[in-house]
């Protein structure tokens, strides 16, 4: 009796010892794949950010002054940039006419103040004018949570299509694993991104 | 006898094999948060550098009443490195009008709103950028001497208050060469 007792203990402490060295390896792999993919976010989100920010600085490229380097730009409620269209510098190096279009490609599930939201991910699709059409050139992962282009007078103040001299471009790429759509996510992290973007050839006046 | 020490050794390993894994999902948490804020000061660095390649080149460069300019390229005439910055003591940008006023600038706080917090008040971390301007030689190394090239480096750091936890590992540093914008 004694002899099977001791069985049984031993039985249960290894038991216990196997789920928690599983438990441990286990989050150690969720951890070692939180990291691959921060890496990738942190890639993407600089690229996007540098990409975005040549693409403004050239806004208005060999455009005279009497015509309008910006030609759409639209805001919606919930605060996403959707439309913005512009002159710009196409892949040849040419002046091209860029836009941006800006839609919701999917959803995920989180909880906020206790109450669950869906929130959209974006994705960013960048067009640039060949003839007749508008190609697809570029764009971002369908991870955006956040996508805002404001447009700036040289002072800071706000300006339209017709004044714009800067743009105040503000987004947020979601870091999330590969999942299906409407996956519930107890968190997530967010990578922000923010800069002013001055572009030489919408100043009225030229400094050297 | 030997089962239980044989029992206790294994308790240990596993022990101590359950810590160091710990140990390192720790670490990893905290990389992470920092590559968040790494991220954030990069864009807090490189805001304030699109400002800084709006500024002319020089004080005599500056506008109409340039005194150094393609008709007169003389070099001399540039400002030398003992007079960067200090001239007015510009902490931020908006206070500073051409690249060297840079030097020496801060530490400057500059907050990064990211959301909006549990209250709705903003969510901001802060940022301190400190700045440093030196003249380049044709080889890239910083000169005392008046050359046509100006570096412009800018330190970015967390900014932290007594209560708060700084997880950015190691300041981010970002470099910018400039010339005067004079065109063919």
């Amino acid at each position: 009796m004694i002899i099977l007792y001791d069985h049984i203990i031993s039985l249960l402490i290894v038991g216990v010892i196997v789920l928690l060295l599983f438990n441990v390896q286990q989050r150690a792999q969720q951890s070692s794949i939180e990291r691959t993919m921060m890496y990738n976010a942190k890639k993407h989100t600089l690229d996007l950010a540098s990409f975005l920010e040549r693409d403004l600085a050239n806004a208005g490229f060999e455009t005279p002054p009497v015509e309008q380097a910006v030609l759409e730009h639209n805001t919606d409620a919930d605060g996403i940039t959707d439309t913005l269209q512009f002159w710009g510098v196409g892949a040849s190096g040419e002046r091209t006419r860029i836009a941006y279009g800006v839609s919701v490609v999917d959803t995920f599930r989180t909880t906020f103040r206790q109450m669950e939201l869906v929130l959209p991910l974006y994705e960013l699709r960048r067009y640039e004018r060949r003839g007749p059409d508008f190609v697809r050139a570029g764009g971002s992962a369908p991870t955006l949570t956040r996508f805002r282009v404001d447009l700036r007078t040289s002072g800071d103040g706000v300006a339209d299509l017709e004044t714009v001299q800067r743009f105040r471009l503000r987004f947020a790429n979601a870091v999330l694993p590969d999942f299906n759509s409407d996956k519930y996510l107890k968190g997530y992290r967010q990578l922000h991104w923010g800069a002013t973007v001055s572009s030489p050839s919408l100043r009225v006046t030229y400094e050297f | 006898m030997t089962e239980t020490m044989l029992a206790f050794v294994a308790l240990l390993l596993v022990i101590f094999f359950s810590m160091s894994q710990q140990r390192n999902i720790v670490e990893t948490e905290r990389e992470l948060a920092s590559i968040e804020l790494e991220v954030l000061a990069n864009a807090v660095g490189s805001d304030l550098m699109q400002s800084i390649a709006a500024m002319p080149f020089d004080a005599a460069t500056r506008g109409e009443e340039a005194t150094v300019n393609p008709q007169n390229p003389d070099l001399n005439g540039l400002t030398p490195t003992a007079e960067f910055g200090a001239a007015n003591n510009c902490l931020v940008a908006d206070e500073c009008d051409d690249l060297d006023d840079f030097d020496g600038m801060g530490p400057a706080i500059v907050g990064f709103e990211v959301g909006r917090d549990e209250e709705d008040n903003p969510l901001t971390f802060n940022f301190s950028v400190t700045g440093e301007v030196t003249y380049v030689d044709e080889n890239g190394v910083p000169t005392d001497a008046r050359t046509w090239t100006k570096e412009v480096t800018l330190t970015v750091d967390q900014e932290v208050t007594l209560n708060e936890t700084k997880y950015l590992l190691a300041p981010v540093v970002l470099k910018r060469r400039f010339s005067p914008q004079w065109g063919s």
